[in-house]
Protein backbone atom coordinates (compact mmCIF):
# COMPACT_ATOMS: atom_id res chain seq x y z
CA UNK A 1 0.00 0.00 0.00
CA UNK A 2 2.84 2.10 0.84
CA UNK A 3 4.09 1.50 -2.22
CA UNK A 4 1.31 2.28 -4.23
CA UNK A 5 1.21 5.34 -2.85
CA UNK A 6 5.17 6.10 -3.29
CA UNK A 7 4.09 5.54 -6.75
CA UNK A 8 2.02 8.26 -7.70
CA UNK A 9 5.17 10.83 -6.52
CA UNK A 10 6.76 9.42 -9.94
CA UNK A 11 6.28 12.01 -12.70
CA UNK A 12 6.85 11.95 -16.47
CA UNK A 13 10.09 12.87 -17.18
CA UNK A 14 11.14 12.29 -13.46
CA UNK A 15 14.96 10.57 -13.15
CA UNK A 16 14.23 8.27 -9.78
CA UNK A 17 16.41 6.35 -7.09
CA UNK A 18 14.38 3.89 -5.52
CA UNK A 19 16.19 2.71 -1.79
CA UNK A 20 16.61 -0.39 -0.58
CA UNK A 21 13.55 -2.25 0.44
CA UNK A 22 10.39 -0.61 0.69
CA UNK A 23 10.75 1.48 -1.99
CA UNK A 24 12.33 -1.25 -4.54
CA UNK A 25 8.59 -2.58 -4.09
CA UNK A 26 7.38 0.59 -5.95
CA UNK A 27 9.35 -0.72 -9.05
CA UNK A 28 6.10 -2.98 -9.73
CA UNK A 29 3.61 0.13 -9.93
CA UNK A 30 5.14 2.67 -12.44
CA UNK A 31 2.49 3.57 -15.31
CA UNK A 32 4.29 1.82 -18.65
CA UNK A 33 2.98 4.97 -20.88
CA UNK A 34 5.30 7.32 -19.17
CA UNK A 35 8.92 8.27 -19.18
CA UNK A 36 9.89 7.67 -15.13
CA UNK A 37 13.46 6.92 -15.66
CA UNK A 38 15.09 4.65 -12.73
CA UNK A 39 18.18 5.55 -11.49
CA UNK A 40 20.03 2.60 -10.03
CA UNK A 41 23.20 3.32 -7.88
CA UNK A 42 25.12 0.51 -8.84
CA UNK A 43 25.35 1.38 -12.37
CA UNK A 44 21.80 1.70 -14.49
CA UNK A 45 19.31 4.34 -15.68
CA UNK A 46 15.95 3.58 -17.01
CA UNK A 47 15.90 -0.63 -15.79
CA UNK A 48 12.23 -2.05 -14.99
CA UNK A 49 11.29 -4.67 -12.62
CA UNK A 50 12.46 -7.57 -10.88
CA UNK A 51 12.83 -10.85 -12.53
CA UNK A 52 11.44 -13.39 -10.15
CA UNK A 53 13.18 -16.63 -12.07
CA UNK A 54 16.65 -17.13 -11.55
CA UNK A 55 16.93 -19.44 -14.71
CA UNK A 56 16.41 -16.00 -16.56
CA UNK A 57 18.73 -13.79 -14.36
CA UNK A 58 22.02 -12.19 -15.22
CA UNK A 59 24.25 -10.94 -12.30
CA UNK A 60 25.27 -8.08 -14.53
CA UNK A 61 21.80 -6.97 -14.64
CA UNK A 62 21.01 -6.41 -10.86
CA UNK A 63 19.33 -3.58 -9.51
CA UNK A 64 20.82 -1.94 -6.13
CA UNK A 65 19.38 -4.31 -3.94
CA UNK A 66 20.98 -7.11 -6.06
CA UNK A 67 17.83 -8.86 -7.43
CA UNK A 68 17.95 -9.41 -11.59
CA UNK A 69 16.20 -6.94 -13.32
CA UNK A 70 16.32 -5.93 -17.27
CA UNK A 71 16.79 -2.77 -19.00
CA UNK A 72 14.67 -0.98 -20.79
CA UNK A 73 14.77 0.95 -24.32
CA UNK A 74 16.95 3.95 -23.73
CA UNK A 75 18.98 2.25 -21.14
CA UNK A 76 22.48 3.26 -19.94
CA UNK A 77 24.89 1.46 -17.78
CA UNK A 78 28.03 3.12 -16.22
CA UNK A 79 30.45 2.56 -12.86
CA UNK A 80 29.79 3.53 -9.48
CA UNK A 81 31.79 6.43 -9.54
CA UNK A 82 29.74 8.07 -12.20
CA UNK A 83 26.93 6.58 -10.58
CA UNK A 84 27.25 8.66 -7.61
CA UNK A 85 28.97 11.78 -9.50
CA UNK A 86 24.58 12.14 -10.98
CA UNK A 87 23.22 11.38 -7.17
CA UNK A 88 25.95 13.88 -5.50
CA UNK A 89 25.86 16.84 -8.53
CA UNK A 90 21.66 17.08 -7.73
CA UNK A 91 20.67 15.13 -11.08
CA UNK A 92 18.05 13.14 -9.37
CA UNK A 93 14.60 15.03 -9.15
CA UNK A 94 13.83 12.12 -5.99
CA UNK A 95 14.82 9.63 -3.90
CA UNK A 96 12.65 7.17 -2.27
CA UNK A 97 14.19 6.10 0.86
CA UNK A 98 13.57 3.62 3.99
CA UNK A 99 14.12 4.49 7.71
CA UNK A 100 14.29 3.64 10.77
CA UNK A 101 13.43 7.06 11.75
CA UNK A 102 12.95 10.80 10.82
CA UNK A 103 12.57 13.47 12.70
CA UNK A 104 10.54 16.33 12.89
CA UNK A 105 13.36 18.44 11.12
CA UNK A 106 13.66 16.35 9.01
CA UNK A 107 17.02 14.35 9.94
CA UNK A 108 17.19 10.69 8.76
CA UNK A 109 18.77 7.72 10.48
CA UNK A 110 18.27 4.81 8.55
CA UNK A 111 21.68 2.39 8.82
CA UNK A 112 22.29 1.42 11.73
CA UNK A 113 20.71 -0.23 14.68
CA UNK A 114 21.53 1.05 18.55
CA UNK A 115 24.53 -0.03 19.79
CA UNK A 116 25.97 -1.54 16.87
CA UNK A 117 29.66 -1.12 15.42
CA UNK A 118 28.55 -2.19 11.70
CA UNK A 119 25.40 -0.67 9.75
CA UNK A 120 24.68 -0.31 6.02
CA UNK A 121 25.17 3.40 5.05
CA UNK A 122 25.78 2.54 1.65
CA UNK A 123 24.43 5.40 -0.87
CA UNK A 124 21.64 6.49 1.65
CA UNK A 125 23.58 9.66 2.63
CA UNK A 126 24.70 10.88 -0.99
CA UNK A 127 20.97 10.39 -2.07
CA UNK A 128 19.59 12.00 1.20
CA UNK A 129 21.66 14.79 0.39
CA UNK A 130 22.28 14.85 -3.38
CA UNK A 131 18.30 14.54 -4.82
CA UNK A 132 16.04 17.58 -5.40
CA UNK A 133 13.18 15.81 -3.39
CA UNK A 134 13.70 12.85 -0.51
CA UNK A 135 10.41 10.74 -0.08
CA UNK A 136 11.00 8.10 2.95
CA UNK A 137 8.76 5.18 2.32
CA UNK A 138 8.16 3.14 5.52
CA UNK A 139 5.78 1.77 8.30
CA UNK A 140 4.14 4.36 11.03
CA UNK A 141 5.38 2.39 13.71
CA UNK A 142 8.41 -0.62 14.62
CA UNK A 143 7.78 -3.98 14.81
CA UNK A 144 7.31 -3.13 18.90
CA UNK A 145 4.25 -0.22 18.04
CA UNK A 146 7.20 2.55 19.12
CA UNK A 147 6.78 6.04 16.66
CA UNK A 148 9.77 6.20 13.98
CA UNK A 149 8.47 9.58 13.29
CA UNK A 150 10.03 11.37 16.40
CA UNK A 151 11.12 15.02 17.91
CA UNK A 152 15.18 13.95 17.96
CA UNK A 153 16.72 10.50 16.14
CA UNK A 154 18.23 8.56 18.77
CA UNK A 155 19.71 5.49 16.15
CA UNK A 156 22.75 7.44 14.56
CA UNK A 157 21.87 9.78 11.28
CA UNK A 158 22.04 9.49 8.02
CA UNK A 159 21.57 12.74 7.04
CA UNK A 160 20.46 16.10 8.74
CA UNK A 161 17.13 18.19 7.46
CA UNK A 162 16.94 16.33 4.74
CA UNK A 163 13.41 14.47 4.32
CA UNK A 164 10.67 15.81 2.65
CA UNK A 165 7.87 14.07 2.32
CA UNK A 166 6.96 10.82 4.83
CA UNK A 167 4.56 8.30 3.28
CA UNK A 168 3.59 5.05 5.74
CA UNK A 169 0.75 2.64 6.35
CA UNK A 170 -1.43 5.51 7.55
CA UNK A 171 -0.19 8.96 6.62
CA UNK A 172 1.24 11.10 4.43
CA UNK A 173 3.08 14.15 5.97
CA UNK A 174 4.88 16.76 4.52
CA UNK A 175 7.69 18.51 6.64
CA UNK A 176 7.88 22.30 6.21
CA UNK A 177 8.84 25.64 7.56
CA UNK A 178 5.80 25.65 9.84
CA UNK A 179 6.75 21.38 10.96
CA UNK A 180 4.79 18.17 10.33
CA UNK A 181 1.90 18.86 7.98
CA UNK A 182 -0.54 15.89 8.21
CA UNK A 183 -2.18 15.88 4.46
CA UNK A 184 -3.85 12.51 3.97
CA UNK A 185 -4.90 9.77 5.63
CA UNK A 186 -5.19 5.86 5.03
CA UNK A 187 -8.58 4.69 4.35
CA UNK A 188 -10.00 3.84 7.84
CA UNK A 189 -7.68 6.26 9.67
CA UNK A 190 -8.23 8.85 11.71
CA UNK A 191 -6.27 12.20 12.25
CA UNK A 192 -6.22 11.35 16.24
CA UNK A 193 -4.93 7.53 15.17
CA UNK A 194 -1.92 9.05 13.04
CA UNK A 195 -0.74 11.79 16.13
CA UNK A 196 -1.22 9.19 18.86
CA UNK A 197 1.04 6.78 16.60
CA UNK A 198 3.84 10.31 16.02
CA UNK A 199 5.91 11.70 18.86
CA UNK A 200 5.78 15.39 17.48
CA UNK A 201 2.82 16.91 17.17
CA UNK A 202 1.37 17.07 13.73
CA UNK A 203 -0.86 20.05 12.19
CA UNK A 204 -3.43 19.21 10.34
CA UNK A 205 -4.02 20.20 6.90
CA UNK A 206 -6.82 22.46 5.60
CA UNK A 207 -7.44 20.00 2.94
CA UNK A 208 -7.01 16.53 4.60
CA UNK A 209 -7.74 14.25 2.12
CA UNK A 210 -8.27 10.61 2.61
CA UNK A 211 -5.44 8.35 0.48
CA UNK A 212 -6.04 7.73 -2.94
CA UNK A 213 -3.92 4.85 -4.73
CA UNK B 1 54.37 -6.63 -23.37
CA UNK B 2 52.29 -9.84 -21.94
CA UNK B 3 50.38 -8.89 -18.54
CA UNK B 4 49.26 -12.50 -18.62
CA UNK B 5 49.98 -14.63 -16.17
CA UNK B 6 49.30 -18.62 -16.40
CA UNK B 7 46.72 -19.05 -13.55
CA UNK B 8 45.24 -17.34 -10.01
CA UNK B 9 48.39 -18.68 -7.38
CA UNK B 10 51.09 -16.68 -10.06
CA UNK B 11 48.76 -13.82 -10.30
CA UNK B 12 48.72 -13.40 -6.39
CA UNK B 13 51.99 -14.83 -5.85
CA UNK B 14 53.37 -11.41 -3.62
CA UNK B 15 50.22 -10.86 -1.96
CA UNK B 16 51.94 -11.55 1.78
CA UNK B 17 50.17 -10.88 5.53
CA UNK B 18 48.82 -7.31 6.21
CA UNK B 19 48.55 -6.11 2.63
CA UNK B 20 45.75 -3.31 1.75
CA UNK B 21 43.26 -4.83 -0.80
CA UNK B 22 40.81 -3.50 -3.11
CA UNK B 23 38.05 -5.67 -3.75
CA UNK B 24 35.99 -5.13 -6.92
CA UNK B 25 32.39 -6.00 -7.48
CA UNK B 26 28.80 -4.90 -5.78
CA UNK B 27 26.73 -7.31 -5.01
CA UNK B 28 26.32 -10.41 -7.26
CA UNK B 29 27.82 -8.54 -10.05
CA UNK B 30 31.68 -8.11 -11.10
CA UNK B 31 33.51 -9.70 -7.90
CA UNK B 32 36.96 -10.61 -8.50
CA UNK B 33 35.86 -14.21 -6.63
CA UNK B 34 38.56 -16.39 -8.28
CA UNK B 35 41.63 -14.33 -7.09
CA UNK B 36 39.52 -13.80 -3.70
CA UNK B 37 39.38 -17.60 -3.22
CA UNK B 38 42.81 -18.16 -4.07
CA UNK B 39 43.87 -15.39 -1.70
CA UNK B 40 42.26 -17.65 0.67
CA UNK B 41 43.43 -21.02 -0.30
CA UNK B 42 47.11 -19.23 -0.41
CA UNK B 43 46.22 -18.63 3.61
CA UNK B 44 47.29 -14.70 3.51
CA UNK B 45 46.09 -12.84 7.11
CA UNK B 46 45.56 -9.88 8.82
CA UNK B 47 44.05 -7.79 5.52
CA UNK B 48 42.44 -5.01 4.90
CA UNK B 49 39.73 -4.83 2.59
CA UNK B 50 38.29 -2.47 0.77
CA UNK B 51 34.62 -2.74 -0.92
CA UNK B 52 31.55 -2.24 -1.55
CA UNK B 53 29.40 -4.89 0.96
CA UNK B 54 29.47 -8.14 2.53
CA UNK B 55 30.07 -10.34 -0.98
CA UNK B 56 33.41 -9.07 -0.77
CA UNK B 57 34.10 -8.88 2.70
CA UNK B 58 32.36 -12.49 3.60
CA UNK B 59 35.36 -15.06 2.42
CA UNK B 60 37.65 -13.06 4.52
CA UNK B 61 35.82 -12.60 7.93
CA UNK B 62 34.41 -16.24 7.41
CA UNK B 63 37.98 -17.23 7.68
CA UNK B 64 39.79 -14.50 9.67
CA UNK B 65 41.74 -13.36 7.38
CA UNK B 66 40.72 -9.82 7.46
CA UNK B 67 42.22 -7.43 10.26
CA UNK B 68 40.04 -4.44 9.18
CA UNK B 69 37.38 -4.15 6.48
CA UNK B 70 36.33 -0.81 4.86
CA UNK B 71 32.85 -0.75 3.46
CA UNK B 72 29.59 0.43 2.51
CA UNK B 73 28.41 -1.97 4.21
CA UNK B 74 30.15 -3.31 6.98
CA UNK B 75 26.66 -5.08 7.95
CA UNK B 76 24.52 -7.47 5.89
CA UNK B 77 22.08 -6.50 3.94
CA UNK B 78 19.84 -9.64 3.60
CA UNK B 79 21.30 -12.12 6.58
CA UNK B 80 20.98 -10.16 10.38
CA UNK B 81 22.49 -13.51 11.28
CA UNK B 82 26.06 -13.07 9.79
CA UNK B 83 25.78 -9.21 11.01
CA UNK B 84 25.23 -10.65 14.43
CA UNK B 85 28.99 -12.50 13.69
CA UNK B 86 30.92 -9.72 12.03
CA UNK B 87 29.51 -7.59 15.29
CA UNK B 88 31.02 -10.04 17.72
CA UNK B 89 33.91 -10.06 16.00
CA UNK B 90 34.33 -6.35 16.24
CA UNK B 91 33.13 -6.43 19.67
CA UNK B 92 35.77 -9.27 20.70
CA UNK B 93 39.19 -6.84 19.30
CA UNK B 94 39.03 -9.54 16.20
CA UNK B 95 38.03 -6.93 13.43
CA UNK B 96 38.19 -3.00 13.10
CA UNK B 97 35.15 -1.99 10.58
CA UNK B 98 35.04 1.11 8.85
CA UNK B 99 31.44 2.22 7.45
CA UNK B 100 31.89 4.48 4.39
CA UNK B 101 29.20 6.05 2.14
CA UNK B 102 29.29 4.02 -1.58
CA UNK B 103 30.49 7.47 -3.54
CA UNK B 104 32.58 8.64 -0.76
CA UNK B 105 34.71 5.41 -0.96
CA UNK B 106 34.14 5.40 -5.00
CA UNK B 107 35.54 9.32 -5.09
CA UNK B 108 38.47 8.56 -2.33
CA UNK B 109 39.52 5.40 -4.56
CA UNK B 110 39.45 7.43 -7.47
CA UNK B 111 41.37 10.81 -5.98
CA UNK B 112 44.17 8.01 -5.60
CA UNK B 113 44.14 6.83 -8.90
CA UNK B 114 44.05 10.20 -9.78
CA UNK B 115 46.73 11.36 -7.83
CA UNK B 116 44.31 13.70 -5.87
CA UNK B 117 45.94 13.42 -2.27
CA UNK B 118 42.20 14.97 -0.81
CA UNK B 119 38.58 16.57 -1.43
CA UNK B 120 36.08 18.69 0.13
CA UNK B 121 32.78 17.25 0.72
CA UNK B 122 29.39 18.57 2.07
CA UNK B 123 28.27 14.79 2.18
CA UNK B 124 28.38 13.31 5.94
CA UNK B 125 28.36 16.84 7.65
CA UNK B 126 26.81 16.60 11.15
CA UNK B 127 26.83 12.75 11.19
CA UNK B 128 29.51 10.32 12.41
CA UNK B 129 30.76 10.34 8.45
CA UNK B 130 31.93 13.81 8.90
CA UNK B 131 33.07 13.52 12.84
CA UNK B 132 36.91 14.03 13.24
CA UNK B 133 37.33 15.76 9.54
CA UNK B 134 38.48 18.88 8.91
CA UNK B 135 36.06 21.31 7.63
CA UNK B 136 35.76 24.21 5.78
CA UNK B 137 32.56 26.47 4.14
CA UNK B 138 32.15 27.10 0.74
CA UNK B 139 29.86 29.04 -0.53
CA UNK B 140 28.07 29.16 2.77
CA UNK B 141 28.24 25.55 2.84
CA UNK B 142 30.21 23.25 5.86
CA UNK B 143 32.13 20.56 3.69
CA UNK B 144 33.95 18.01 5.69
CA UNK B 145 38.28 16.98 3.60
CA UNK B 146 38.13 13.24 2.65
CA UNK B 147 41.26 11.65 2.00
CA UNK B 148 42.44 9.17 -0.62
CA UNK B 149 42.63 5.88 0.39
CA UNK B 150 45.79 3.67 -0.79
CA UNK B 151 46.05 -0.17 -1.15
CA UNK B 152 48.71 -2.26 -1.84
CA UNK B 153 46.57 -4.55 -4.46
CA UNK B 154 43.55 -3.82 -6.11
CA UNK B 155 41.94 -7.09 -7.61
CA UNK B 156 39.24 -6.53 -10.35
CA UNK B 157 37.26 -8.83 -12.61
CA UNK B 158 36.72 -7.90 -16.45
CA UNK B 159 34.79 -9.66 -19.44
CA UNK B 160 37.35 -9.56 -22.22
CA UNK B 161 41.21 -8.79 -21.68
CA UNK B 162 44.09 -8.50 -23.78
CA UNK B 163 47.98 -9.45 -22.85
CA UNK B 164 48.21 -5.46 -22.65
CA UNK B 165 45.84 -5.16 -19.74
CA UNK B 166 42.92 -3.47 -21.92
CA UNK B 167 39.42 -5.12 -20.33
CA UNK B 168 35.87 -4.87 -21.33
CA UNK B 169 33.22 -5.37 -18.73
CA UNK B 170 29.44 -6.52 -18.96
CA UNK B 171 26.97 -3.86 -17.71
CA UNK B 172 26.81 -2.88 -14.17
CA UNK B 173 29.53 -5.22 -13.60
CA UNK B 174 31.82 -1.80 -13.88
CA UNK B 175 31.06 -0.87 -10.53
CA UNK B 176 33.96 -0.65 -8.76
CA UNK B 177 36.29 -2.62 -11.18
CA UNK B 178 37.04 0.92 -12.92
CA UNK B 179 38.00 3.32 -9.98
CA UNK B 180 40.21 0.65 -8.17
CA UNK B 181 42.01 -0.15 -11.79
CA UNK B 182 44.87 2.22 -11.19
CA UNK B 183 44.42 2.49 -7.47
CA UNK B 184 46.32 0.55 -5.96
CA UNK B 185 49.85 -0.34 -6.10
CA UNK B 186 49.44 -3.85 -8.32
CA UNK B 187 45.97 -4.26 -10.02
CA UNK B 188 45.25 -7.98 -10.88
CA UNK B 189 42.18 -8.74 -13.03
CA UNK B 190 40.09 -11.82 -14.03
CA UNK B 191 38.74 -11.57 -16.96
CA UNK B 192 35.97 -14.27 -18.66
CA UNK B 193 38.31 -14.68 -21.85
CA UNK B 194 41.61 -13.45 -23.10
CA UNK B 195 41.57 -12.14 -26.57
CA UNK B 196 43.71 -10.94 -29.22
CA UNK B 197 45.28 -7.58 -28.65
CA UNK B 198 43.08 -6.14 -31.60
CA UNK B 199 40.24 -7.79 -30.59
CA UNK B 200 38.60 -5.06 -28.51
CA UNK B 201 37.46 -2.42 -30.34
CA UNK B 202 38.69 1.02 -28.81
CA UNK B 203 35.79 2.45 -27.96
CA UNK B 204 35.06 -0.48 -25.78
CA UNK B 205 37.61 -0.57 -23.68
CA UNK B 206 36.51 -0.09 -20.04
CA UNK B 207 39.72 -0.13 -18.06
CA UNK B 208 42.61 1.14 -20.21
CA UNK B 209 45.59 -1.44 -19.70
CA UNK B 210 48.06 1.51 -18.08
CA UNK B 211 45.87 0.32 -14.75
CA UNK B 212 46.92 -3.34 -14.98
CA UNK B 213 49.59 -5.29 -14.18
CA UNK B 214 48.30 -8.94 -14.44
CA UNK B 215 45.71 -10.83 -16.16
CA UNK B 216 44.60 -14.34 -15.68
CA UNK B 217 41.72 -16.23 -17.33
CA UNK B 218 38.89 -17.26 -14.43
CA UNK B 219 35.22 -18.67 -15.16
CA UNK B 220 33.05 -16.52 -13.50
CA UNK B 221 31.27 -17.46 -10.15
CA UNK B 222 28.08 -15.50 -9.56
CA UNK B 223 27.11 -15.33 -6.18
CA UNK B 224 24.21 -14.08 -5.22
CA UNK B 225 23.78 -11.46 -2.57
CA UNK B 226 22.25 -14.08 0.05
CA UNK B 227 24.98 -16.06 -0.40
CA UNK B 228 24.16 -18.83 -2.45
CA UNK B 229 26.09 -19.18 -5.98
CA UNK B 230 24.13 -19.48 -9.37
CA UNK B 231 24.27 -23.15 -10.95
Amino acid sequence: MVALRVAKELKDGMYVNLGFGLPTLTSLFIPEDQDIILHAENGMLRYAGVIDDETQADADLINASGQPTSLLPGAAVFDLNESFTMIRGGHLDLAVLGAYQVSEKGDLANWQLQGYHVGGIGGAIELAQGAKRVVVAMEHTDKNGKPRIVKQCSLPLTARRCVNTIITNLAYIELGEAGLVLKEVAPGITPEEVQANTEPNLIISEDLSEMEF
Amino acid sequence: MNKVVVNLAEAIRDIEDGARIMVGGFAASGGANNLVQALIAKGTKDLTIICTGSPEWMPFVENDRAKKVISGFTSHSLRPEITEVIEAKVRAGKLEVETVPHGILSERIRARKAGIPAFYTPIGVGTVFGEGKETKLFDGDECVLERAIEADFALIRGHYGDRLGNLTCRFVARNRNTEMAGAAEVTIAEVEEIVEVGDIDPERVDIQGIYVQRVVRAPKIVKWLDGHEAV
